[in-house]
């Protein structure tokens, strides 16, 4: 199903969602006040909570068996580890699953099944990053707020049933109807999970505090991952020349806290920082984060740059870059510009990829791309050399024939 | 509230059911506004434009879109993009450039497929040069797993003309459905000419 037709349902979905209107300021969920309601290797007793995690079952065998999902062993251990510094015991009631999307999201849903975007781990500038939003998604599993949810939305549940179908019917007509049909009921059932109430996000994020701050992350890493998803997609909007909207950009990206849940998340960080004292030593743990991490890298930032989302993508290197530029990083950035393709975008990518080539950890993709800048500048000599050490470099290369080809011109 | 639930369904179910096909013989036929001529050597289903096509487009199917696709895009001039987008779209696909190299007009459909068709896997196979309405060509394969999380390979067979981008293209489910119309696929492209 093309993501624009899943937007329309969703958009669809979303009038009647629970967002609450009421514009009246909240007084501050202290991070202190909060006790979890589920404790390690719960079960659900009553008919409401026990229909929930039904409802959960059945998408978590599919999602057990998608085709999208990240097998690495080392990365899942690694982000499991995280969890149970943050949860403890009761992390052995979660089932982690990373999932191939460019989308920054993640979610913890009441029977335990954890999902995580390979969107989420491209963002992330260090381990106390990755931890304030596991545990903010751990706040709504210890409190409990699908079940919430859940009840509210009970006696509307018919009713979201049927604006699903005749949503996704309205929306079909290259064929993939009936796919939309289905996607669109798990969807709505995922809809009636996640769509928590200003309050709900609220106390999940102080519970994310709570929990960063007693596993030894800094609390300031929430606030500073929301500046950045905002400053991404204000660089993006500024890039096609739009206004910045503050909304999400469909189901499965995460809405953007409003002003006043920045404004909590930092005087709440500020005080248990303060109350910490100097004993305690908090630890963003960066260097293990970028060890974790530097085997998908390449990865991460290419299912990126692909979507041509070309101010998001020059903030995402840039941020990333904050850590020092290194091969892939500059390589990316010249796939950023080659594919924005803007009056001049030809010459800065061409600085971009020689940048590339003078760090050891340049990928064999830097020299081609290199290659071929140099031979459309005219620099034939040192185009078709860096297209020969391509060929050095990766003999099996899936575009070998094309690259023997062009220097065979 | 049990009866208008029955209602909704049925009415969306039976929107649903207009088709829009056109069947398409086995014989010489000119495609994409009559930009290319090409010999099937069965029938096939022309499919009703999507939401993304450009006028140069047409599309056939065999099985059904979800299945099998083949795609023909033809003269398409320099500077427009092989799929429908808004200047202000957040993601956007590259717009096709007469002097683009064999990578930039790789990644130009590889973009395609990662922003229109929602592949949130793209690995590419192999990328080869090829002859292609008598001209110098490229062939592109790949493999791809869109949100429906079926695995698919593609093949696209494309050429500049005289400025013009000519492309055709087969993608299907890689069980069984893309290679069963390969060898078609392979022969309608071997057919293809500029009339």
């Amino acid at each position: 199903m093309d993501s624009s037709h899943r937007r329309l349902v969703l958009r669809g979905l979303c009038a009647c969602a629970l967002y609450a209107t009421a514009r009246s300021a909240l007084a501050r969920v202290l991070p202190s006040q909060l006790t979890p309601l589920v404790s390690p290797g719960y079960k659900p007793t009553d008919t409401d909570e026990r229909g929930i995690w039904q409802a959960c079952d059945r998408l978590e065998e599919e999602l057990a068996a998608s085709n999208l999902l990240v097998r690495n062993d080392a990365l899942k251990a690694y982000v499991r580890a995280v969890t149970g510094r943050l949860l403890g015991d009761t992390a052995a009631d979660l089932r982690l699953y990373i999932v191939r999307n460019p989308e920054f999201n993640a979610s913890m849903a009441p029977n335990g099944m954890t999902i995580v975007h390979t969107g989420l781990l491209a963002r992330m500038r260090n381990e106390a990053q990755l931890a304030a939003v596991i545990g903010h998604e751990s706040g709504h599993y210890l409190l409990r707020h699908s079940v919430r949810n859940w009840r509210d939305l009970k006696r509307k549940s018919a009713t979201m049933a049927v604006l699903a179908i005749g949503g996704a019917a309205a929306t079909g007509g290259t064929g993939t109807d009936w796919y939309d049909i289905a996607n669109a009921i798990n969807t709505a059932i995922l809809l009636s999970l996640f769509s928590f109430s200003r309050e709900m996000e609220s106390e999940a994020d102080a519970y994310g505090l709570k929990l960063m701050a007693a596993a030894h992350y800094p609390p300031a890493a929430a606030a500073q991952v929301w500046a950045q998803l905002i400053d991404e997609r204000k660089a993006s909007a500024a890039a096609r020349k739009k206004q910045y909207k503050d909304k999400a950009m469909s189901i499965v990206s995460t809405h953007p806290p409003t002003a006043e849940r920045m404004t909590d998340l930092t005087q709440s960080a500020a005080e248990l920082e303060r109350a910490a004292g100097n004993g305690e030593h908090f630890d963003n743990r960066r260097t293990e984060w970028l060890a974790a991490v530097a085997p998908v890298r390449s990865m991460l930032l290419d299912e990126q740059i692909k979507l041509n989302d070309a101010g998001a993508s020059l903030y995402l290197l840039g941020s990333l870059a904050q850590d020092g530029w290194d091969g892939t990083l500059r390589y990316y950035e010249g796939e950023a510009y080659r594919l924005r393709d803007e009056p001049g975008d030809g010459a800065r990518a061409a600085d971009s990829y020689s940048a590339a080539i003078r760090f050891s950890d340049a990928p064999p993709e830097a020299y081609r791309a290199h290659g071929y800048a140099e031979l459309k500048a005219g620099r034939t000599e040192e185009g078709r050399r860096a297209l020969a050490r391509y060929l050095e470099l990766e003999p099996n290369a899936a575009d070998a024939a094309m690259v023997h080809f062009t220097l065979g011109q | 509230m049990r009866r208008l639930t029955i209602v909704f369904t049925t009415c969306a179910l039976l929107a649903g059911c207009v088709t829009g096909y056109e069947l398409v013989s086995p014989a010489t036929v000119t495609v994409a506004k009559n930009s290319m001529r090409v010999r099937p050597s069965i029938s096939w289903n022309k499919a009703p434009s999507g939401p993304y096509d450009i006028p140069q487009e047409e599309s056939w199917t065999e099985n059904g879109p979800l299945l099998d696709r083949l795609e023909f895009i033809g003269a398409l001039p320099s500077g427009q993009a092989i799929a429908k987008q808004r200047p202000k779209d957040d993601r956007k696909v590259p717009v096709f450039r007469a002097d683009m190299t064999p990578q930039d007009l790789v990644s130009m459909v590889e973009s395609y497929y990662r922003i229109k068709l929602d592949a949130k896997i793209f690995e590419s196979t192999s990328v080869k040069p090829v002859t292609f309405l008598g001209k110098p060509g490229v062939q592109f394969d790949y493999n791809f797993v869109s949100s429906d999380e079926v695995k698919r390979r593609g093949r696209s067979v494309f050429a500049v003309v005289d400025g013009k981008l000519y492309l055709t293209s087969l993608d299907g489910a890689a069980l069984h459905y893309f290679e069963a119309a390969l060898p078609e696929f392979e022969a309608i492209v071997a057919s293809a000419s500029i009339p």
